[in-house]
C-alpha cells in the first residue's frame, strides 16, 4: 500500500486578544474648572473613550457638566451628556447631534476635546443658567 | 490674562499631551490619583498663571504631575512630579 504523504500546514495561530487596562487622568485647566479624562487601552492602541468629562469646581465641589463617551452601550458611537443642573443631578437624553459618531477612539478623543476647546465656556453658561447659580462666584 | 484664556490654551496643550499619553505605554500617573498641570514651551504668561495653580492643588492636597512640553519631537513632554 502506498503511503500517503503528509503535508505540513501552517496551522492557524488564535489572534491573541490583549487585555484592556483603564486609564485615567485628571487635567486642571484654570483653578475652577478641569477635564478628567478616562479609557481603555490595550498594548497597542486606544481602544474606547470611556468618558472625557468636563468639571467645574461649584460651593467647594467638582460637579460634571458635560461629558462624552463612546462604550458599548453606545455600539461605539460618540455621545455627549449634560447635565440637568447643579439641583439636579440627572444627565439629559445623551446626544449625538452634531457629535462626530464615527472614526477610531483616537480620533473620537480628539474631536471631543476640540469641542470642550470651543464651548466649555457656553456649556458652562448655560448650566449655571439652568442652575440659577451666579458664575462670576466661580 | 484671563481664566477664560487659560482655559482654552491649556485645552490646548492638554490635547496634545493627551494623545501622548494614549499612544504611549506610559503607565506612571495613570491611576487618576494625580492631577496634571501642563508646561507650554513659548507661553511664559500662561505658565506664570499655571505655577500658581500647582501651588493651589497642592495646598488642597493633590499629587500633581508638571507635565513640560520640550519641543523635542523624540521626547516631546518631560514630567515632573510637584
Amino acid at each position: 500500500m502506498k503511503k500517503i504523504k503528509r503535508i505540513k500546514r501552517n496551522k492557524y495561530k488564535p489572534k491573541k486578544d490583549n487585555p484592556l487596562v483603564k486609564k485615567q487622568h485628571e487635567f486642571n485647566i484654570t483653578p475652577t474648572d478641569r477635564v478628567i479624562n478616562t479609557y481603555m487601552i490595550d498594548s497597542k492602541k486606544l481602544r474606547e473613550i470611556t468618558s472625557i468629562s468636563y468639571e467645574c469646581l461649584i460651593n467647594g465641589e467638582w460637579v460634571t457638566i458635560v461629558y462624552y463617551d463612546n462604550d458599548k452601550s453606545h455600539s461605539d458611537r460618540l455621545h455627549v451628556h449634560f447635565k440637568i443642573s447643579y439641583q439636579n443631578q440627572e444627565y439629559e437624553a445623551p446626544q449625538s447631534k452634531n457629535v462626530r459618531q464615527k472614526g477610531t477612539a483616537r480620533r473620537l478623543n480628539t474631536w471631543a476635546v476640540e469641542d470642550l476647546k470651543n464651548n466649555y465656556i457656553i456649556y458652562k453658561r448655560k448650566f449655571f443658567k439652568r442652575s440659577n447659580l451666579d458664575e462670576l462666584d466661580h | 490674562m484671563s481664566k477664560k484664556d487659560q482655559g482654552i490654551k491649556n485645552l490646548d496643550l492638554f490635547e496634545k499631551l493627551m494623545n501622548f499619553l494614549s499612544s504611549k505605554k506610559i503607565d506612571e500617573y495613570s491611576s487618576g490619583d494625580y492631577s496634571f498641570v501642563v508646561f507650554s514651551k513659548k507661553d511664559k504668561q500662561l505658565n506664570e498663571e499655571n505655577k500658581k495653580l500647582v501651588i493651589g492643588l497642592k495646598k488642597e492636597g493633590k499629587k500633581v504631575i508638571k507635565a513640560e512640553e520640550t519641543g523635542n519631537s523624540k521626547s516631546p513632554w518631560n514630567f515632573v512630579q510637584a
